[in-house]
């Protein structure tokens, strides 16, 4: 069996829910339905313990597992293989004064890359925390998303000069100067 | 050369995983445009900046671990309904339906009796009234009233493990030799043999308060502690947990560099056995490795081969060790 018991089941749970409902957020940029898709991952491995064979640890196993229903999740809800994105997607508002903002608010960081990556099209939003987080070749991210690789490119290219664009001047020289 | 392949290349060299002919290629294009070299470096920056990405959110583990629990437990009762006996089983289900809300009107009615259990040489899982779960160790007896009233009262002798259904308005209290331990709702282990002096309770989970009953006198225990109370010095300690606490349930000792007096007295615990230490040069002896439910034989023999000592069998239960 997977588990000695239900109390090591629960240390487990306990010790990786956090972590395993950030990676599901990331993905599906949901944290309430992230929260959902971990407990039911959980209460799936609990059911089929018997069945299961997991080579290597728990947690590589519960990532992939969460990975997967994540991006399950997003199937028929959104659309990958959208033609070319408009440059400079226009849902970013008043970025000139997060300039102003960021003076005043250095340790906000975490709400400006969440807010700005959340302005992403879901398309190359997903491209990026696939290659950023899950760290997958275009290739991978190619196969998961069952588009083309030449559209994997174009949505990363999309993505990381949205980032650039947007993200606040003094926020990115935070990151240059190594100050994290 | 074009946007798409210089940003690839880009995000290989963020991932770690670029090739020397594909560092070359880049460089080849960031030396033949220097405002190139700009844009990079701010690019790189802001996937540096994207660390944080939804790492902040609030997140109650306690709530979502019962939700998980409450589902678990819902699917291990029995749900076999064979269709063509539909009508067969609708029927039967209506009587006991009919008898179930008499029995409930008829336990709401009566005034709650105290009910014991008690193991010998085995262990048992028991169900609470309000859902909490106790596993008891040999030669213990637990007594608990079969209705919870405002108190959830309990009495152990011997030892237990509880894992204590949350209900934070009704307070979990086990009472054990001269010491009262009280939960809201978490899961932990209760050692309170008559024949020993210690009373010892570790925490797997939750918070638990252990006093001395009667007093005033208590500690505040969370995972990873265990409150010891001596019967005779009345002293209330809080230590660190034996890692095996739980081997009487599990079946496992794990070891990892454990001096061979404090793995006699697990192995005493977990085997009902006595060991007397013959020689002091066996407390420099340390010993790495998992017993997984080994009977007490093979366990000894791979103490000897690994530690080189000799072990005499004094009587049925209990043994002599020396060093060489």
């Amino acid at each position: 069996m997977l588990f000695e018991n239900e109390i090591d089941f629960e240390l487990i749970f306990r010790q990786h829910y956090k972590w395993l409902v950030s990676i599901s957020a990331r993905i599906i940029s949901d944290a309430n339905t992230a929260e959902d898709l971990v407990q039911e991952a959980f209460i799936s491995v609990w059911e089929k313990q018997s069945e299961l064979q997991v080579s290597g640890n728990i947690q590589a196993y519960m990532r992939a597992a969460v990975v997967n229903r994540s991006l399950n999740y997003l199937r028929g809800k959104v659309k990958f293989t959208g033609e070319e994105i408009t440059e400079g997607h226009d849902q970013v508002q008043g970025h000139a004064s997060d300039l102003t903002d960021s003076v005043l608010l250095f340790s906000e960081t975490e709400n400006k890359v969440n807010k700005v990556i959340g302005y992403l099209p879901d398309a190359p939003r997903l491209v990026f925390v696939l290659s950023r987080f899950e760290e997958l070749s275009y290739k991978e991210i190619a196969e998961r998303l069952d588009i083309s690789t030449k559209t994997v490119e174009k949505h990363m290219t999309t993505a990381l000069k949205h980032l650039r664009k947007h993200l606040p001047v003094l926020v990115l020289i935070k990151f240059l100067l190594g100050l994290w | 050369m074009n946007d798409e392949r210089i940003y690839e290349l880009l995000v290989k060299q963020m991932q770690g995983g670029i090739t020397e002919e594909e560092s070359a290629e880049l460089q080849s294009y960031t030396n033949a445009r220097p405002q190139l070299k700009e844009e990079m470096e701010s690019v790189k920056a802001a996937w540096r900046a994207t660390e944080s990405y939804q790492n902040n959110i609030e997140i109650n583990v306690d709530a979502a671990w019962d939700k998980v629990r409450r589902k678990i437990h819902l699917v291990q009762q029995p749900k076999v309904v064979p269709m063509n006996r539909f009508r067969i089983w609708a029927l039967a289900a209506s009587l006991l339906l009919i008898l179930g809300i008499g029995y409930v009107m008829y336990q709401m009615n009566r005034e709650p009796k105290w009910n014991n259990v008690a193991t010998a040489n085995e262990t048992k899982k028991v169900q609470l009234p309000d859902g909490s779960v106790i596993w008891l160790n040999s030669n213990s007896e637990l007594a608990y009233k079969d209705k919870f009233g405002d108190n959830r009262d309990v009495k152990l002798t011997g030892e237990a493990f509880f894992e204590v259904a949350k209900d934070p308005e009704h307070p979990f209290t086990i009472a054990s030799g001269g010491t009262v331990t009280q939960v809201l709702g978490t899961s932990f282990n209760v050692r309170a043999y008559t024949a020993e002096n210690k009373v010892e309770v570790s925490v797997a989970t939750g918070r638990v308060s252990f006093a001395e009953a009667g007093t005033e006198h208590k500690e505040i225990l969370l995972p990873g502690d265990m409150g010891s109370y001596d019967k005779t010095t009345k002293a209330l300690n809080k230590l660190k947990v034996d890692n095996n606490y739980l081997s009487w349930k599990t079946g496992v000792l794990v070891f990892d560099n454990t001096p061979v007096p404090l793995l006699l007295k697990d192995m005493g615990h977990y085997y009902h056995a006595s060991f007397t230490i013959k020689d002091t040069a066996v407390a420099s002896i340390a010993f790495t490795g998992k017993l997984d439910k080994q009977p007490l034989t093979p366990a000894l023999d791979i103490l000897k081969s690994s530690l080189g000592m000799r072990i005499i069998r004094d009587s049925a239960q209990s043994y002599s060790i020396y060093a060489h």
